[in-house]
This record gives C-alpha cells, sequence and structure tokens, in this order.
C-alpha cells in the first residue's frame, strides 16, 4: 500500500529535505515538488495524489489557501515556521502539522498517521480462508477477536466459534494487519475489539488476557498513540 | 519675620514644583526610550526558525556550506543581542550586519540572486548611527521585492555618507505583483522610530521608480 505524494515548497533546501525523508520511507512515492501554490493546484487537477507536504508561507497563494480551495477530504501535512496556525490548520482536515526545522524521527510519526489509517481500511477489507477439519472456511480480519495460540497451532476466537489452524504464532504475526498485536507469548489480539485494557489485561469478549512484560511497551505504545 | 516664613514657603513650594517637573521629565524620556526600544525592530521568529530548517538540511547532507551558515547566523544573533540594544553602532557593523541577513535569505530562494553592493570607504563607516535603522527596508525587499518564481531578481543597496547626511538606499527589480503601498508594520515602525530619534529631520521615500522599487532613508548625522 503506497502513498502518493508532492511537496509544496518555495524553498530549495526545504523542499530537499522533505524529499530526502520522503525517499527513506518504503511506502510514500513522490509525484513532485512545487515551488508555488498556483503549480500545484495545476498538478493536482491533472493527477490527484494521496497526500500534500504544503508549506504554509508561500509567495501569492498561500498554503493555507490553497488548503481551502482544495477537496474536504484531501489529507495535507503542513510544514512552517509558524505556530500561530496550527488551529486554523486543523480546522481543514489536516493530518499533521509539522514544525520547521523538521527532524526525520517527527516526519516519520506524521506519515505513520496516514499509513496507520491506510493499512486499517485495507485491513477490513481483508479476508481469508482457514482450513478446519475438512472444510474451507471464509473468515475476515474484523471478525476475529483474539488468537490464542497452542503448542503447535493456534485457536482462532470469533464472536460464538473457535478455528483451530496448524501454524506457528510467529507466522501469524507476520501475516496479519498493524491493528493485531500479541500481548503475550500465548495471544495476539484484534485491538479493534478491546473493551478495555485494565490491571495489565485486555478484556476482550468473555476473556482477560494478561499484558506480558516482553509485550508491553510496544503494545503499550500503540495504545498511547491512539489515546485521546 | 512673616515675610522670611511666607519667603520659606514660597522656596519650599518652588522647589517641589522644580522636583515634580524633573521627575515628570525623566518620566518622560524614560517613555521615550521604552517606545523607542519597542519600536526597534526585533529577530523575526520566523526569519530565524526558516533558516535553522535550512541549516539543518545542509549539515543533514553534510554540505559544506552548513558550517559558514551557522557562523553567519551567529553573527545576526549576536548582532541583536549585543550591539542592538545600544543607543549608537558604528556604520559599519549594521552594513556587516545587513550582508550577513542578506545572505542568510539568500539560501532560503530557488534562483540566483544579483545583489549589488555600492558601500563607502572604511573611513566613513566609523561614523555612529542607531542600530537596526536600515533592516526594516531589507527584509521587506524578501518578504515582498524579491518574485521566487523568477530567475532574475535584482537588488541594488547603496550608502552614501556626506558631511552632514546619510543616505541608505535599496532597489529591487520590480515585478507585478509588488504593491506599490507601503501597508507593512514594519515599515510604520520605522517611520515611527525615526520621528522619536530625528523629529521630522529625516526623509523616508517608498515606491516604484523607472523599473525598480526603490526605497531611500536619509538620516541626519
Amino acid at each position: 500500500m503506497s502513498i502518493s505524494c508532492i511537496i509544496v515548497e518555495d524553498e530549495p533546501y526545504a523542499g530537499n529535505l522533505l524529499e530526502e525523508y520522503i525517499l527513506q520511507v518504503p511506502y510514500l512515492r513522490l509525484e513532485k515538488k512545487c515551488l508555488t501554490a498556483m503549480e500545484a493546484l495545476n498538478f493536482l487537477q491533472s493527477q490527484p495524489v494521496d497526500l500534500i507536504f504544503l508549506d504554509i508561507n508561500l509567495p501569492q497563494l498561500s498554503g493555507m489557501q490553497l488548503a481551502h480551495i482544495l477537496p474536504q477530504n484531501q489529507k495535507v501535512i503542513f510544514t512552517t515556521a509558524y505556530t500561530s496556525y496550527a488551529v486554523e490548520s486543523y480546522a481543514i482536515n489536516a493530518i499533521d502539522y509539522l514544525l520547521k526545522p523538521i527532524t526525520f524521527e517527527r516526519f516519520v510519526k506524521s506519515v505513520e498517521k496516514i499509513h496507520g489509517v491506510a493499512k486499517q481500511r485495507t485491513a477490513e477489507q481483508g479476508n481469508f480462508f482457514i482450513k478446519s477439519g475438512k472444510a474451507m472456511i471464509k473468515v475476515s480480519d474484523a471478525e476475529i477477536y483474539y488468537i490464542e495460540g497452542l503448542k503447535d497451532y493456534v485457536v482462532f476466537r470469533l464472536e460464538k466459534e473457535k478455528h483451530i489452524v496448524y501454524k506457528k504464532m510467529k507466522d501469524l504475526e507476520a501475516i496479519l494487519e498493524e491493528n493485531f498485536m500479541r500481548v503475550h507469548h500465548s495471544f495476539i489480539v484484534n485491538t479493534n475489539h478491546i473493551k478495555k485494557i485494565e490491571d495489565n489485561q485486555v478484556h476482550i469478549l468473555d476473556q482477560r488476557i494478561s499484558i506480558s512484560e516482553k509485550y508491553r511497551e510496544s503494545f503499550m505504545s500503540f495504545i498511547r498513540n491512539k489515546l485521546m | 519675620m512673616i515675610f522670611a516664613f511666607l519667603f520659606g514657603a514660597l522656596l519650599r513650594i518652588s522647589l517641589n514644583h522644580f522636583g515634580l517637573l524633573r521627575q515628570i521629565q525623566e518620566r518622560q524620556s524614560q517613555q521615550a526610550t521604552a517606545e523607542l526600544n519597542l519600536l526597534k525592530s526585533q529577530v523575526q521568529p520566523h526569519f530565524l526558525f526558516n533558516a535553522l530548517n535550512n541549516i539543518y538540511y545542509l549539515s543533514y547532507t553534510k554540505s559544506d556550506l552548513a558550517p559558514q551558515s551557522i557562523a553567519r547566523l551567529s553573527d545576526i544573533m549576536r548582532y541583536f543581542v549585543e550591539e542592538a540594544p545600544k543607543e549608537w553602532v558604528p556604520l559599519k557593523a549594521e552594513l556587516d550586519f545587513i550582508q550577513d541577513y542578506i545572505e542568510v535569505e539568500r539560501i532560503r530562494l530557488p534562483h540566483n540572486l544579483e545583489i549589488c553592493w555600492e558601500r563607502n570607504g572604511q573611513h566613513k563607516e566609523q561614523i555612529l548611527i542607531p542600530p537596526i535603522l536600515f533592516i526594516p527596508l531589507v527584509e521587506n525587499v524578501f518578504k515582498h521585492g524579491v518574485d521566487k518564481t523568477r530567475e532574475n531578481n535584482e537588488i541594488a543597496i547603496s550608502v552614501e555618507v556626506e558631511s552632514k547626511t546619510l543616505t541608505f538606499t535599496v532597489k529591487n527589480s520590480l515585478h507585478s505583483l509588488q504593491n506599490n503601498k507601503s501597508k507593512g508594520t514594519g515599515l510604520a515602525n520605522l517611520r515611527k522610530r525615526l520621528t522619536l530619534l530625528f523629529n521630522h529631520d529625516f526623509n523616508l521615500q517608498t515606491g516604484p521608480e523607472s523599473g525598480y522599487y526603490v526605497a531611500k532613508l536619509t538620516i541626519p548625522l
């Protein structure tokens, strides 16, 4: 799942910096670098993109003005030296707001937000077949509440049924989408189905699954990103 | 006896009166100084962070331009911190500062910028002037006078020191989008500050002039 993007930035070095960053993120695909908002507008009319890195302080037509012209659902990450535009930028569907100087770390954090959303969408559409006995049963990602690992096989727990599959937890982890997280040596949970997290336990369906030491940090940081 | 008493009272009253007057005058001059300081243009955070972002890129790519850009930005910051609070600075210091400022602005531009400097000899640059007086005019060139989509932007700066006056002129090649009217707060503040410093003994003119946008400031020495 790649994300197409353009840079709108009138300062060449600032534009180059973003380009360097984009090249280092495998799922980002840079389509064009524009020096003005008008140039971007012209380009977008013939070739729409998923994401725009948009400087606010541009000559003639400002980045903020361009954002107002673009379709409501256009994803924009603003880049600027001003902090005073933050409130306005969030009012117009901006995904994020990068303050100059922009570090790579901060940049990645920002694009990950969009990547996360995109991945979730494909996961929602994703379904696969489980071999259960002699039958092949179609299961969609969303139906799975959690997966329990036993010795040589795993148990897929759906709302009302269970399916046993001969597979290893480690192999599953690599296949499943990002919303599936390992919380324990023996458990992978679908974070979309978590009811609550309390006393270091994940409540899901009628189960309480302990979060083990090994997976606690990665799991909790995932949750913290979704904390309002 | 009565006269002596009356004289003494009168003396006290008038002493109080003069003391009060002096206090008022002191307060007024303090107020003027405060106002002057407020009107002195400050380093623009926007300029600073954009410059840092550019330098960040230069250092990220390990460019040879990084060290000299950092040095220039340091000189600019030092000027703001150490020289700007003073009442008077040598003309040379102010001009060097402007040159540093232009060089840092230049790395932010997509195309080359032609700059023509006309500076007087060293001996004339030792004269003292109030600091940060010309920079608002140079800032305006970068804000409004440079068309970033065009490849041939020109700036000309000249400084003429005469026996009783100094004239600072900034010209830039006029482009279609540059507004003839100067509405900027930078220029309005400069005018206020000039009035406080020189009363009406100065001349500031801005506007288009045969293909150029010209800002010309003459101050008494």
